[in-house]
């Protein structure tokens, strides 16, 4: 069953290495919270601050996840070192989300997901049933952090190590008017590629209405 | 040994503190609450780290509330057991 979108604002964010212009200071001004974000936190918070989304159900997904958290505990691990609890604690698939509730008392439910090459798709289809069964907008974010040592070793799916798209729907009774058309997306990882499909539909139409699988 | 400005350079690496220079830490600042506000995670990782860098294990809780009072309370208990 298909039903109709209307994509009130989309995002984009990527770098070969890292990205530079996320804007930390002035979205995540308290220091003390700032000191603990993740790559993947850090980015998922600019998503949502460039898509103007600060309450509501957020739908986030990653295929890899805190890679650098998980390298440090793995690290640990190898070195026979106690295990630092940051790091423990920044490692699950959800911290980015987590942090971005933190960071504006987001008390509405947020859902994770990770499936590998399919993770956006999944993550538009449950961001979609979120949105229908609120009736509300609802905040879809993917992205992965993978810049760690050594990444080079095993990398053969994406140019870019740091990389995001997030885009906020809500249901509408309206027509579609945009055509959603399956693509590859040279640098970033195939687990962007069904929400970046969206948004490169979308591009530069205002009032864009699209119509997704439920 | 090591002294309080060089403990404040591990402190800000270690907790990421952005933004916080070593002028600012005063000697008699808290670890914790008011002072550097750091919090029970923090804690954890202090004695993880305390242990990797300097080789000292507390041997109870109020021990180390003690030694985390203060900056020079932590830098005069680290010259003191210092194991590294």
């Amino acid at each position: 069953m298909k039903m109709n979108f209307k994509v009130i604002k989309t995002a984009v964010v990527s770098a070969e290495s890292k990205c530079e212009t996320l804007d930390e200071k002035r979205i995540v001004p308290k220091m003390m919270l700032r000191r603990r974000l993740t790559r993947a936190a850090r980015i998922m918070v600019y998503l949502a601050d460039a898509c103007e989304f600060s309450e509501g159900s957020v739908v986030y997904g990653s295929a890899y996840g805190e890679m650098q958290a998980t390298a440090d505990i793995v690290g640990a691990i190898d070195a026979q070192e106690p295990i630092s609890p940051t790091a423990f604690q920044n490692s699950v698939y959800n911290t980015a989300p987590s942090y971005f509730s933190l960071l504006h008392k987001n008390k509405s439910e947020i859902l994770t997901i990770s499936s590998g090459d399919e993770t956006s798709r999944n993550v538009l289809q449950t961001g979609a049933l979120q949105a229908v069964t609120n009736n509300a907008a609802v905040l879809m974010v993917c992205s992965e952090a993978i810049n760690i040592a050594n990444i080079e070793e095993v990398n053969e799916c994406t140019k870019y190590l740091e990389s995001g798209v997030a885009l906020t729907v809500v249901p509408t009774d309206e027509e579609a008017n945009t055509t959603v058309t399956l693509q590859e997306h040279e640098g970033y990882a195939p687990s962007l590629w069904a929400m970046l499909d969206v948004v490169a539909a979308c591009e530069e139409k205002e009032g864009a209405i699209i119509a997704l699988q439920l | 040994m090591i002294t309080t400005e060089q403990l404040k350079k591990e402190l800000i690496e270690l907790f990421n503190l952005e933004g916080v220079s070593v002028e600012e830490i005063a000697d008699d600042d808290h670890l914790f609450g008011d002072g550097l506000g750091l919090d029970s995670v923090d804690a954890i990782e202090l004695t993880i780290f305390l242990d990797n860098e300097h080789g000292i294990v507390f041997s109870n809780i109020s021990e180390s509330e003690a030694v985390f009072s203060s900056i020079k309370n932590l830098q005069q208990y680290i010259n003191q057991h210092e194991k590294h």
